[in-house]
């Protein structure tokens, strides 16, 4: 498959708000997320001619969003103040227990568990909760069938769940009482 | 958890509560989910936890829709340098700019031959009473401003593109994603990413005012990145590095007005960005007045003990951060309100924080 220049900014066009939302909620960070979609487009741009892509290329597109996050993750210095973050996350949240909880804490917990699910999950998730795209045009965009988007779905809530269960049990019983 | 191991082994279950969820599940698949909530208390308050995620991961959302057509100018830019399509598919402006490249490259030769017969290592231009625009080994443009000087190897060889300044310069840098373009100008180095922008020295501070693409700034441990239409400002002797936005604009309008000036050796130089560095070193006074004001309103909402347990602290117009935590929405609300806090923000401590706005450190308030 090749593109042509105009081909790729179309795509450019479709995909680039879906894309920075996605690496947004991986990063939380505008330039960040900026300069990660901007260069996934541009080694798309740079193999236009010898393109080889097995699924679809929405796939192949949030894909390399995602590696290219967990990348940034890994190598840049914000990965220290971020690790910091979830290392003090539970402490705080119990100190919290105390004056109430606030929704950016659960939002930082939510954040790093989705951390946690696999890509493709992941991927799948996002575009149901995010930008509410329904099974269907899900497995049509990502060509997997819609028994594939079930399972990630469930997958992924039962995942998030796991993930969350400590701080999900503070707050519940924070409301229970 | 017995809770979770009892129905995480039901697969089934989970589907059809994500399905319940995104409402995708159908009359008679809604009606099972229904009646297993009903079932018991822990069922029930099962699902609610799952609902409470459901809801919760729609807000992680950006609320603030990205600049697609910036974006995609950008990109645009950023291919444009590298492209390799025929010349009957080029516009006139790339055929120029190919043409300006090798009228470039053939200077540089005939400079070279006039020297001496062997090619000097490094090449050197220096600018007199007037501007002066040069082409570089590599085909990127600069104009140099009067009594600016630039040196670079006579020839690139390694992966490396690196270049000294003296003074004050517009470049026009060539992309090339494998040698990345550098220069040293103070004790700064500013490295490109294929673009345009400009480089002033006033008064010892180093200005980077960025035109297309995007720029790295570094000095030590230090490093920012500067966007279009933004300017930094990099004081020699401190780390506040000051950032402002739209600097076309304010060329534009300072230009229509001349501030006048009275130092006799700073009229002579002609910088239509320049801001004095009078105005600098208050607006450096004032900032730093501000956010010593930010730091005790800190201790005062009793968000920290002292100002000495204060390591970092960010207040932008999103959030109040405070040694990397987030700090209650209210707060942040009021000491927003507070300080007119839109665009730029203040950011406190030797923490490396991504943002627009103002950067202190301790040694600011020694």
């Amino acid at each position: 498959m090749a593109l042509t220049a105009e081909a790729l900014e179309d795509i450019f066009v479709s995909y680039y708000e879906s894309l920075y939302g996605y690496a947004f909620s991986i990063l939380n960070n505008e330039l960040f997320a900026e300069e990660i979609v901007s260069d996934v487009f541009y080694r798309l741009w740079l193999k236009r001619d010898k393109l080889k892509i097995d699924t679809s290329l929405a796939g192949y597109l949030y894909k390399s969003v995602y590696n290219a996050c967990m990348d940034n993750m890994r190598h840049d210095k914000t990965k220290q103040v971020f690790k910091r973050e979830s290392l003090n996350q539970l402490t705080n949240n119990t100190l919290n227990a105390a004056n109430g909880l606030h929704a950016k804490d659960f939002e930082k917990n939510l954040r790093n568990a989705l951390l946690q699910l696999p890509e493709q999950c992941r991927t799948v998730f996002q575009l149901n909760r995010m930008e509410e795209l329904t099974y269907n045009d899900i497995a049509k965009r990502l060509r997997i069938s819609v028994k594939t988007v079930e399972a990630h779905m469930s997958k992924a809530l039962r995942r998030l769940r796991v993930s969350m269960a400590e701080f999900l049990t503070l707050l519940i019983v924070l409301l229970w009482h | 958890m017995a809770l979770i191991k009892k129905y995480s082994a039901n697969d089934n279950m989970h589907i059809l509560l994500a399905k319940y969820l995104s409402r995708e599940a159908n009359a008679n698949e809604a009606a099972i989910v229904e009646a297993w909530i009903k079932e018991d208390d822990a069922n029930k308050k099962y699902a609610e936890q799952l609902e409470l995620i459901w809801n919760e991961s729609k807000k992680l959302t950006h609320n603030k829709k990205p600049d697609v057509q910036r974006a995609l100018a950008d990109f645009r830019e950023r291919t444009k340098a590298t492209s390799t399509t025929s010349i009957y598919k080029m516009h006139w402006w790339q055929i120029a700019a190919i043409v300006l490249i090798i009228a470039g490259v053939a200077t540089i030769i005939k400079l070279s031959n006039y020297s001496s017969i062997k090619q000097p290592d490094v090449l050197t231009f220096v600018a007199g009473d007037t501007a002066q625009t040069d082409t570089l080994p590599d085909g990127s443009v600069v104009q140099l401003q009067p009594h600016a000087e630039l040196s670079c190897p006579a020839k690139f060889i390694t992966n490396q593109r690196n270049i000294a300044l003296k003074g004050d310069a517009y470049f026009s840098v060539l992309h090339d994603a494998s040698r990345p373009f550098q220069i040293s100008v103070n004790d700064i180095k500013v490295t490109v990413l294929g673009t345009s922008f400009k480089i002033s020295n006033i008064d010892g501070n180093t200005e980077v005012d960025v035109i297309t693409g995007v720029v790295q700034v570094t000095r030590e441990e230090r490093s920012m990145k500067v966007f279009p239409h933004e300017k930094l400002i990099v004081p020699a002797s401190n780390d506040f590095w000051i950032k402002q936005r739209d600097t076309l604009a304010r060329i534009q309008l300072q230009t229509k007005n001349p501030l006048p000036q009275s130092d006799e050796k700073k009229s002579l130089q002609i910088k239509p960005s320049a801001q004095p560095a009078d105005t600098i070193v208050n607006d450096y006074a004032h900032q730093r007045q501000v956010m010593i004001s930010i730091l005790n309103d800190l201790v005062s909402e009793g968000l920290a003990p002292d100002r000495k347990n204060i390591v970092w602290a960010a207040l932008t117009d999103s959030v109040l951060i405070l040694n990397g935590e987030t700090q209650p929405e209210s707060v942040h609300q009021k000491l927003k309100t507070k300080y007119h806090i839109a665009e730029e923000g203040y950011y406190y401590g030797s923490v490396q924080i991504t943002g627009k706005g103002y950067f202190f450190n301790a040694d600011d308030f020694k």
